[in-house]
């Protein structure tokens, strides 16, 4: 077993039945980190281009970070790579819990299931032993359920469930896959891909235990990047109030989507914040994933009144917007309810609250009416408007199934001009960032190839609030001035880093509260942890954010020989259509001297002009054809990827040198 | 004693819970914001401590707080040095990140 790693992969076919366990060649696994960035290849060589998202050709791969089941801080994150059913494109989706220590301590770096199984099937994984069992009886349970049933018919409390509820049995095309009740691989719809294979749950139990090269090295290491992270503030109101601790800011800076991004801030959101669930009493436990350090994540109870007895995980920052103000309300008791709903579904909070605040507008803009919706009057707030939808959505009931395929399908079927407030890019609902007055973001956002959606890459640096953010912007610039979300300019340096350094992080399992939301784990401390822990010297902070780079281009070719070039890299029509209403102007002739020309508030809009202007810099900054947003074969060679620019250039989706 | 004639009036908003705490503060016109910041009288964080206290304005470093000032952060304006106008709203949070 090589240091770091379990050493083997799992590869189960559900239409063969057929489960075969090869051994991990380490040297590919570190070419591209591991974790999300070997699962990018492995994708790579397993689909078909074409391939139907919810066919039998698709694959689903559930793999560990190179460093998780380490005490490496922070390191508990699992990725979840298929084919996304929402976009027809690449798909990955972070997930933290347990789940993935779990897999590494049976025996498993990287389960891959490939094919459809005739009957509904759960996978059980226990130290090294792996058994396809009949779930002809968990088929139809909620994810609760599911887990409690498990728990129950393996007599192990502790055993890790990684399961979908109805909303992936019904390939809903936002079901996410929840992992030990909470935690959530939740966007894209990776849950209706495991729904199409016919696979209710992945149980795992291990009892082993992950070895490091150099065990002194590493603590240290550890140990010094635990400290610096809580030389950040933001550290301690992380474990204090959660996400949401940031709600109340983001209305602040009239910038908390509200009304289905119509504007950016609501009344009183101060009610669904992180401090208001301690305050008023509904929080009842914070919990932390594998190795974290800081303990974000919330559980919440509601005691009396019309949802007593509602309980669950979260609610987290981008679920009090999604079905919060988003559908037009600051009801935290409707919000955790909700959230509930969607956690023992199955569903994706971001893009459930998107369709739901769709669906608000549609109605009234009377472009649908109570005729379509069943009786159901979709006025903003409403709670029985957003339950009510929710449950039909999760049991693709009523007008829950025109919702089902997400916003994209459901205003191509409405038609009428609700794709105007659809506010999804590639398939996919945008998560809850108003790219409209963050720049930075509004790039990263448009091309990122899952869609336009915050876990790919977090700019928060270019809002220069804090010491470290303006310092790495500095580091990347040259002037930490660009620290700055109101210009166009720099804004493809700053992303293109991020992008690297997430995919760094997101490769080798740790989260990026550790790296770019603080800054304690640095580039160069992840690369010491990682030589120590793999006993591979090569790496230093240079190579691992190249490495970075050879994922995201591996993930953007994937893409490619779908058939995707620079005219899918866009924002959703309302935010490049739609100047943002409800903001403050006053202040801006105060503004300091930013590099270049600030954007000025009256201008918060992702036009088509600011858009193309980023790209430009943006694709020559990568080295990709300007025009097309091909890669080039010289870009891919420089990354080691010959064999992929071999593969594109055979399908006509390479640009010309 | 001020001068009136020249003074300005900025409204806090200070975040030491769930909601905030409205002050508002006459200044001497070319006030600027870390004059305000230097007015505010002691207030605690509740909840937010470094060691099982609550933790006041005035223990915590520039780089702990996040100034919002009519929407902005003070980051991109003149940070500290920002001149205050009359009718101004600052709001003042602990730092926070991540979402």
């Amino acid at each position: 077993m090589p240091p770091a790693f379990a050493g083997k992969i799992l590869h189960v076919n559900l239409t063969t039945g057929d489960i075969a366990q090869k051994p991990l060649d380490e040297e590919k696994v570190l070419k591209y980190l591991g974790g999300r960035g070997f699962n990018a290849r492995l994708l790579w060589e397993l689909v078909p281009p074409g391939a139907d998202p919810l066919g039998p050709e698709n694959v689903l791969i559930f793999g560990t970070g190179t460093l998780t089941g380490t005490s490496a801080p922070t390191s508990g994150r699992t990725t979840v790579s298929c084919k996304g059913p929402a976009t027809g494109l690449y798909l990955k989706t972070s997930v933290g819990g347990h789940w993935g220590a779990e897999l590494k301590f049976a025996g498993y770096d990287y389960l891959v299931i490939e094919g459809r199984a005739a009957k509904p099937v759960y996978l059980l994984i226990r130290d090294g032993a792996v058994e396809i069992r009949d779930a002809a009886e968990l088929w139809g349970k909620d994810v609760r359920e599911t887990t409690r049933s498990i728990e129950h018919a393996l007599g192990d409390p502790d055993v890790q469930v990684a399961c979908i509820g109805p909303a992936g049995e019904n390939r809903v095309l936002f079901a996410s896959i929840m992992m030990n009740y909470y935690n959530a691989a939740a966007r894209g719809g990776v849950g209706a891909v495991m729904g199409s294979k016919n696979l209710k749950a992945v149980a795992v139990r291990g009892h082993g235990g992950i070895r490091v090269a150099r065990p002194q090295e590493f603590r240290r290491a550890v140990m010094e990047g635990i400290e610096a992270s809580y030389q950040d503030f933001s550290a301690k109101t992380s474990y204090l109030y959660g996400t949401s601790a940031s709600v109340a800011v983001i209305n602040e800076l009239g910038s908390f989507p509200s009304f289905n991004f119509r504007s950016g801030r609501i009344d009183n959101a101060e009610k669904i914040s992180g401090p208001y669930l301690v305050e008023a009493g509904y929080l009842k436990g914070r919990m932390g994933c594998n190795a974290c350090i800081f303990s974000c994540h919330r559980y919440c109870e509601i005691a009396s009144g019309p949802y007593a007895g509602a309980y669950g995980g979260g609610p987290e920052y981008e679920t009090m917007s999604a079905l919060g103000a988003g559908c037009g309300t600051v009801d935290v008791e409707l919000v955790i309810k909700a959230n509930e709903l969607c956690n023992i579904y199955g569903m994706d909070t971001i893009s459930a609250g998107g369709v739901v605040q769709w669906a608000m507008e549609s109605f009234e803009r009377g472009v649908i009416t109570e005729k379509d919706t069943g009786g159901i009057q979709l006025h903003w707030g409403k709670p029985e408007a957003i339950l009510g939808l929710l449950e039909q959505v999760a049991h693709c009931r009523g007008f829950g199934v025109r919702l089902a395929g997400g916003v994209r399908q459901a205003a191509q079927s409405i038609g009428r001009g609700s794709e105007k407030w659809a506010v999804e890019a590639k398939g996919l609902e945008q998560s809850r960032v108003e790219t409209r007055t963050a720049f930075g973001y509004a790039l990263a956002f448009a091309v990122n190839p899952r869609g336009p959606d915050h876990l790919h890459t977090q700019v928060l640096a270019e809002f220069g609030t804090r010491p470290g953010g303006r310092a790495l912007v500095a580091k990347i610039t040259g002037d930490e001035r660009y620290a700055f979300p109101r210009t166009l300019e720099k804004r493809a340096d700053i992303v293109r880093w991020h992008e690297d350094c997430y995919a760094a992080t997101d490769a080798v399992g740790l989260c990026s509260f550790a790296t770019t939301a603080r800054y304690g784990v640095t580039p160069e401390l992840l690369a010491r942890m990682l030589s120590a822990a793999t006993g591979a010297d090569f790496f230093e902070s240079e190579n691992l954010l190249l490495a970075g780079r050879r994922i995201m281009n591996l993930e953007k070719a994937f893409n490619a020989r779908e058939g995707a070039t620079r005219k899918d890299d866009h924002l959703p029509h309302r935010l490049m259509n739609e100047v943002l209403a409800q903001i403050s102007a006053k202040g801006d002739d105060r503004s300091k001297a930013a590099p270049g020309r600030p954007v000025p508030v009256k201008e918060s809009i992702n036009s088509r002009a600011y858009l193309d202007c980023m790209l430009d810099e943006y694709y020559e900054l990568h080295g990709w054809d300007k025009t097309t947003g091909l890669q080039l074969r010289k870009t891919l060679a420089a990354l080691g990827l010959e064999d992929v620019a071999a593969e594109l250039d055979r399908a006509g989706k390479l640009a010309k040198d | 004693m001020e001068d009136t004639n020249r003074a300005i009036t900025v409204y806090l908003k200070l975040f030491t819970g769930a909601f905030p705490e409205r002050i508002s503060l006459t200044l001497a016109l070319g006030a600027r914001v870390r004059d305000l910041m230097a007015k505010v009288e002691r207030k605690s964080f509740e909840g937010i401590s470094r060691k099982n206290s609550s933790l006041s304005l005035q223990d915590m470093g520039q780089d702990d707080l996040l100034l919002i000032l009519n929407g902005r952060p003070i980051q991109n304006l003149q940070g500290y040095d920002t001149l205050l106008e009359d009718g101004d709203v600052l709001a003042v949070f602990p730092v926070m990140a991540g979402g």
